[in-house]
């Protein structure tokens, strides 16, 4: 469980750093994307604002169980963006940020599909406690 | 209460898909609309022969009446000789002094039997051999940086290379080099900016020995130019299509680099010079194709290399899911480079 916690706040957290650090190649890649051209400008913000909101809640004790099904919402989109990407559109550019973007098309996706996996794992995991709150839970799950 | 969490994640799958779905039906695509020209189009080529190569990233350096010459974009020295009938392969080695350092990532191989090139444009280092013994020297010391060069003669090349003005803008513009004095000429209204100077004039060059005559023809706007080996225009021609404008967007990145920041529209994706034509393998589809024309064909058409006119256009059945990356044009032979294959076609002609 909480390894399952710290793995998405270091992915979240990684890659929203590296495209903050990167922005402007950031935002001229995604821009090559013919899905999202249009909105490149808008989404070069919101992507990693949104992945840094979720890291956080990640991190708050109290919205843990939010961001455990926003990880998974998150990762399911860009699974999916990557899916109809890849059997539909003849060029594909990748601009994921970091390390993340040497990975190959599949590789990426199968990467994406674990960490969706670990996702829906951790939903699991936290609805099976019987125990809701948090921070007592905690030093038995470490 | 263990239900809650799959319903949420199938619902979650359910939304996203439906959501990029709809980005995908909004998002453009190339050929969705009508181009608003239409094509003679000939009888479609016919497969006569293929090979398999063993190594991807093979570019056509060059062909003579029996081979047909392949280097290889990620092994600078290597090169393939290939026989016409795509029989017999013979793996060659270009001959270099060890120490030489070069920037072997760009360094590309022009075979000009009986000579033969080795160019990189970065350092910029040129070498020169004999195609029988592939012993290669330093040829033109007194040269320019280029991105693009083609030989024209056994002592004078033309190069693409990018110029800055005075206020710091730049641009790609044809340069010749020559063994002697001037070294190095500049034509600076040849290639025609239009958005940045640098993508939006990106194209192909090719030369036909025959007339002497060179070719660039851009890659996003309908439009070539044809000029002589003293970089004197002789004319501009037209594709079919109706794209007088480069479709691109550049971002200017505070590094000083600049990047596409919206997909490109290709229009003419290569193109080569043979037997007083010219052929250029085009990414749009005419309003009297199939709309899905280019799902397993390559569209090549053809213009007088005289003036520039359309003649007619062939269509290339492809193999596999690889499209052409390199062709070359020999009497009615068009040889083909598709990722790991060679193809020979016969083609019609008029």
């Amino acid at each position: 469980m909480e390894t399952i916690r710290l793995s998405f706040i270091l992915l979240f957290v990684y890659t929203a750093v590296s495209k903050f650090i990167d922005y402007e190649n950031f935002r001229a890649v995604i821009g090559q994307s013919p899905l999202i051209t249009r909105f490149a400008p808008v989404l070069a913000i919101v992507v990693p604002v949104a992945e840094i909101v979720i890291a956080l809640l990640l991190v708050i004790p109290r919205y843990r169980r939010a961001g455990l099904y926003a990880s998974f919402a998150i990762m399911t989109l860009f699974t999916v963006y990557i899916v109809v990407l890849l059997t539909l559109s003849e060029k594909i550019p990748c601009s994921c940020g970091g390390v993340i973007s040497q990975m190959s098309w599949t590789q990426h996706l199968y990467f994406n599909i674990v960490f969706m996996l670990l996702a829906l794992l951790g939903m699991w995991l936290y609805t099976k406690q019987p125990d809701d709150h948090p921070s007592s839970s905690k030093l038995i799950h470490v | 209460m263990m239900q809650q969490p799959f319903r949420f994640a199938a619902l979650c799958v359910m939304v996203c898909i439906v959501l990029v779905l709809i980005l995908y039906a909004f998002a453009d695509k190339p050929n969705d609309r009508k181009n608003g020209f239409s094509r003679k189009v000939l009888p479609a080529a016919t497969l006569k022969s293929s090979l398999e190569l063993k190594y991807p990233a093979y570019y056509i350096a060059g062909h003579t009446d029996a081979h047909i010459y392949l280097g290889n974009y990620s092994a600078s020295q290597h090169l393939l000789a290939v026989d016409q009938h795509l029989k017999d392969t013979q793996q060659l080695t270009l001959k270099l002094t060890p120490g030489e350092r070069y920037a072997w990532k760009l360094a590309r191989i022009i075979v000009d039997s009986p000579v033969v090139y080795m160019a990189e444009g970065s350092t910029p280092t040129l070498y020169r051999g004999r195609l029988d013994d592939l012993h290669m020297s330093r040829f033109l010391q007194q040269s320019c940086f280029f991105n693009m060069l083609q030989n024209v003669s056994a002592t004078s090349f033309i190069s693409r290379s990018i110029h800055r003005d005075s206020s710091g803008n730049s641009r790609n513009i044809l340069t010749k080099i020559k063994t002697d004095s001037p070294y190095v000429t500049l034509g600076k209204d040849i290639i025609k900016k239009q958005v940045d100077g640098i993508f939006c004039t990106d194209g192909t060059l090719d030369y036909d020995k025959q007339t002497g005559k060179l070719v660039y023809v851009y890659h996003y706007r309908n439009e070539f130019v044809a000029l002589d080996t003293n970089l004197h225009a002789l004319y501009t021609g037209h594709t079919l299509d109706t794209n007088t404008m480069a479709k691109i967007q550049v971002a200017r990145l505070s590094t000083g680099g600049s990047k596409f920041s919206a997909p490109p529209a290709y229009v003419n994706s290569l193109a080569r010079v043979a037997d007083n034509r010219i052929y250029i393998l085009s990414t749009l589809v005419a309003d009297n194709e199939h709309w899905q024309a280019r799902r397993d064909t390559e569209i090549i058409d053809v213009y007088s290399l005289d003036n520039g006119t359309y003649i007619y256009t062939l269509h290339i059945p492809l193999q596999g899911k690889e499209r052409i990356t390199d062709f070359i044009v020999k009497g009615d032979q068009l040889l083909a480079l598709c990722d790991h294959t060679l193809n020979a076609y016969t083609i019609a002609r008029q």
